[in-house]
């Protein structure tokens, strides 16, 4: 088990990558690292016209296997429950279609470059 | 978090404040990609003991299998003292957006209730309507209160049913499996024959899709 302060700065890292990946697609932040009782949501964007609860997954190297198979069933639960709560506190939000993709980040120890593999609709609320 | 909240707390407290008829309503398919979108009400009967017969295994309609899930919400059908649901089709989704259209669901099925009762409290998932009885919207609902867990119970078996039939007829997109959501192969199938008439041409992984395969 790693020290969580590396994890949690690794973790950051991940965030950064993707959320600079994603802006270069056309995304537009909202927030981050936002918090609620039901949990945390890494990144919240806007793509077009639709609010998107992106969660980010670092990894470094293959070894450790791929991040995007590393959200849990309860993570899978509580990030539309979360998304909800956000929804509650901007009214402007409201009426958005809105989706939960995940990002996985690996991360390659030797250069420090990182790979992203984007998932739209990757968590599924229904 | 509790782990094991009491999913008749808010029932029992509205229950003692004078509140007869308590209606607890959930919808589905907001994020999905094609389909209809699908709400349900349930007022509860009186006297629901949560250790007797299968009300104790409702919880959030997410985490109970899909057979399960189908038992449950014929025995929630005929166990209710009322029940009722409603559909609001992919095309006026795109006309009016999926948030009026979530209200506007939601409105119809409590509609239905209101023709057999008079009805004196809403529970509901996240969100409030424009109704004249009290409301609480309440986040997680599902996982909260038994009413909307029940509501979400039959709206969601309805909803997948109706999935699995329209896939006899559009085969393409794994609608049986998927009931519209956007996974990776409904996206194939969107990208490979575009999309059909039952699709959100308001959602951009439609759009991205190009013109409608059918005419």
């Amino acid at each position: 088990m790693p020290d969580p302060s590396i994890r949690k700065r690794r973790g950051q890292t991940g965030e950064s990558h993707a959320r600079a990946w994603l802006e270069g697609h056309g995304y537009r932040r909202v927030a981050s690292n936002w918090h609620c009782r039901s949990g945390e949501l890494d990144l919240v964007m806007i793509d077009g016209t639709e609010l998107v609860f992106v969660e980010v997954k670092t990894r470094t190297g293959e070894r450790a296997g791929r991040a995007s198979e590393a959200v849990s069933r309860d993570k899978r639960r509580k990030i539309p429950v979360s998304a909800e709560w956000f929804i509650a506190t901007r009214p402007a939000c409201q009426d958005m279609i809105w989706r939960c993709d995940i990002a996985a980040v690996t991360i390659n120890p030797d250069t420090g470059t990182a790979h992203i593999d984007h998932f739209e609709n990757a968590v599924v609320s229904g | 978090m509790t782990d094991s909240p009491n999913l008749l707390a808010w029932e029992t407290c509205l229950g003692k404040a004078g509140y007869q008829t308590v209606v607890g309503l959930d919808e589905v398919g907001r994020g999905a990609l094609a389909g209809p979108i699908i709400a349900a009400a349930v007022v509860l009967p009186p006297d629901v003991d949560l250790t007797s017969g299968m009300w104790s295994d409702i919880c959030d309609s997410k985490v109970i299998s899909s057979a399960r899930r189908e038992t449950l919400a014929a025995w929630i059908a005929e166990r209710a003292a009322r029940c009722a649901v409603a559909a609001l089709e992919a095309p006026v989704i795109d006309e009016i957006g999926i948030g009026p259209a979530n209200r506007l669901v939601m409105e119809m099925a409590l509609g239905k209730i209101e023709r057999m009762c008079e009805v004196d409290f809403l529970l509901l998932d996240a969100l409030t309507i424009d109704h004249a009885a009290p409301q609480s919207g309440i986040i997680d609902g599902d996982a909260l209160s038994l009413s909307i867990a029940a509501a979400s119970i039959v709206a969601k078996v309805h909803r997948d049913a109706i999935m699995t039939e329209l896939s006899a007829t559009w085969k393409a997109y794994g609608w049986d499996s998927n009931k519209g959501y956007g996974v990776a192969r409904h996206l194939q199938a969107l990208r490979q024959h575009g999309p059909c008439e039952h699709h959100r041409f308001s959602y951009r992984p439609v759009r991205d899709a190009g013109a409608p395969s059918y005419a």
